[in-house]
């Protein structure tokens, strides 16, 4: 996209206009990636907080060869795994013990607000696979393709086809549960 | 049971609000960040980037051939085309050429010093500039309007402080003129081509010089394709512009870019250069189908039978690029590891031993490159000739 290549341009050249333009453009998308991902917004917050921390960092060295969008969500998915690896989070809940996660932070804290819709289908995603959860976000939401997305899980494309379908078939029986209750 | 595209069609509705003022400290934080970067690296007191840009004469002419560039592409989603003045023409052809000849030259005086520091600084500054060609390139194709609204509601100028806004403008206006003047997209897809290649021989150029002696070798071996897309370069019709292009410039860019393949194939030895070569004969095949769509309708049936030779030899290069590529990578590894062969050793020769008796790997290249210049040769008899 040209006009991500200009605002680069300009990021290396030191224009915080660029920077804060870059900011505003992705940040609602990496947000989003990152609580669908891990469920615990604060976790999230961090993850993407941290991406941008040292993107802010990064204007003598930085090089992207393909897409800024695409640079970004990949930080945004390494921190994830990180944070999984580490066991911040809990890569994978039962619906027992599935909820909105109760935040430390009061209102005004908060940086990302999800809303009641929102908080269903978060509690929905949780009950998931983190590996199946993946897919699925990473491409209903990150607009990967299957290819991308099995590049980046390190499995075949037949591999990850079968986690999508699984994933929407355990998330049908959560959601269509949800309605009977 | 939901169907799933309506579970897909609920997954979709997550989304997120953020907190305003908490985005705004979000903003707060990152400019302090990017600031004390900018400090700590330079060290000084408050961030000014045109003088840090301008601190050298070589930045200082990379800064110029980044911004004619880039507000070209910009300038060109304004749709302001306009006939240019052949005088204003002129000051554009000759500001964008000096800045990228003043790159090329010190490139090449670097080579001849083998100044590792110096070429690798050129490369750099070449290979923006050869990315911003492709750029503008690319979005003559797609004519995006992308950049419109970005361009017209921030200054793009505030860092470069010395170059006049409405100088670029005019300047820019001409050059897009000249670029809409081109019918034939043909032409569009060989500065692609030939800027990307020149993107990725000045990238090859500027890493080979960051590592050592050794390595400077390859820029070496990068040079002389390097030189003959900037000759191809040199030769565009700057002052002619809406050409055709007819067989024959196909056939000359045929040539063009199996002579390129043929020069990498010989210094084999250097590094493995797949990527540059299979680039080359791609853009020869595509050519050669240019050919055949272009002369369908007038050819003889001498020349119908030269095309098909021309165009089996071409996809048996790239065939044998693939084999090539496939080889080297799930075998030559392998191989290498099983430590038949050292690391330094000529890796068509490894293939050769491995996969049977066709000569050296190269010089089998070289024999299906040469056999399908003379058939370019022989298609030149019969086509018009306005090179």
């Amino acid at each position: 996209m040209l006009e991500d290549k200009l605002l680069i341009l300009r990021f290396k050249y030191g224009s915080s206009e660029a920077l804060r333009r870059i900011y505003e453009k992705y940040r609602l998308y990496l947000l989003k990636l990152a609580v669908a991902l891990l469920h615990d917004v604060n976790v999230a917050e961090d993850v993407v907080h941290d991406v941008f921390i040292r993107f802010a960092q990064s204007a003598e060295t930085l090089k992207i060869n393909g897409s800024l969008k695409a640079y970004l969500r990949t930080c945004v998915v390494n921190g994830v795994h990180n944070k999984v690896r580490a066991e911040q989070v809990r890569s994978y809940v039962e619906l027992s013990e599935a909820g909105p996660i109760a935040s430390e932070q009061n209102e005004a804290d908060k940086w990302a607000i999800l809303k009641e819709e929102s908080m269903m289908i978060s509690n929905a995603l949780v009950q998931v696979p983190f590996e199946q959860r993946e897919v699925v976000v990473l491409h209903l939401h990150g607009g990967m393709k299957f290819r991308e997305i099995a590049k980046l899980q390190a499995v075949s494309v037949k591999t990850i086809q079968s986690r999508y379908r699984y994933g929407l078939d355990k998330l049908r029986s959560i959601l269509n549960s949800e309605v009977e209750k | 049971m939901r169907p799933r595209e309506n579970i897909e069609k609920i997954i979709k509705k997550f989304n997120i609000d953020v907190n305003p003022s908490k985005d705004q400290e979000m903003v707060d934080e990152l400019r302090k960040v990017h600031a004390k970067s900018r400090q700590s690296e330079y060290g000084t007191s408050k961030i000014d980037i045109g003088r840090i840009i301008m601190k050298s004469k070589t930045t200082k002419l990379a800064a110029v051939a980044v911004i004619i560039i880039t507000v070209m592409i910009g300038i060109n989603q304004f749709g302001g085309s306009i006939d240019g003045a052949s005088v204003a023409w002129a000051e554009i052809v000759q500001r964008v050429e000096q800045s990228y000849n003043n790159y090329y030259a010190e490139l090449l005086s670097a080579m001849e010093e083998k100044d590792v520091q110096k070429a690798s600084s050129n490369a750099d500054a070449l290979s923006e500039f050869w990315q911003g060609i492709n750029t503008l390139a690319e979005e003559r194709l797609e004519s995006t309007q992308e950049s419109l609204s970005m361009l017209r509601h921030e200054s793009f100028y505030d860092p470069f402080q010395e170059f006049e806004q409405h100088t670029f403008i005019e300047y820019a206006e001409n050059f897009i003129a000249w670029m809409d003047r081109i019918e034939d997209d043909a032409w569009i897809n060989e500065i692609i081509h030939v800027s990307r290649q020149m993107e990725e021989y000045a990238e090859e150029i500027r890493e080979s010089g960051r590592h050592s002696e050794l390595d400077f070798s390859y820029a070496e071996h990068c040079l002389p394709a390097f030189v003959a897309y900037c000759e191809w370069f040199e030769q565009l019709p700057w002052n002619g512009p809406g050409q055709v292009m007819t067989p024959t410039m196909l056939l000359t860019r045929i040539e063009r870019d199996l002579e390129i393949a043929r020069r990498e194939i010989e210094t084999l030895e250097t590094r493995g250069v797949i990527p540059f070569i299979k680039r080359s004969v791609q853009q020869a095949q595509k050519n050669v189908m240019d050919v055949d769509i272009r002369t369908a309708a007038s050819r003889t049936k001498e020349q119908r039978e030269l095309c098909r030779q021309l165009t089996r030899r071409i996809d048996e290069l790239c065939a044998l690029i693939i084999y090539g590529e496939i080889s080297r990578q799930d075998f030559l590894e392998q191989v290498i590891k099983q430590k038949k062969y050292r690391d330094y050793e000529r890796f068509d020769q490894v293939l050769t031993e491995e996969f049977g008796n066709k000569g050296t790997f190269a010089d089998y290249y070289i024999k299906r490159i040469d056999q399908a210049l003379s058939l370019c040769d022989q298609l030149y008899e019969g086509f018009e000739h306005t090179r």
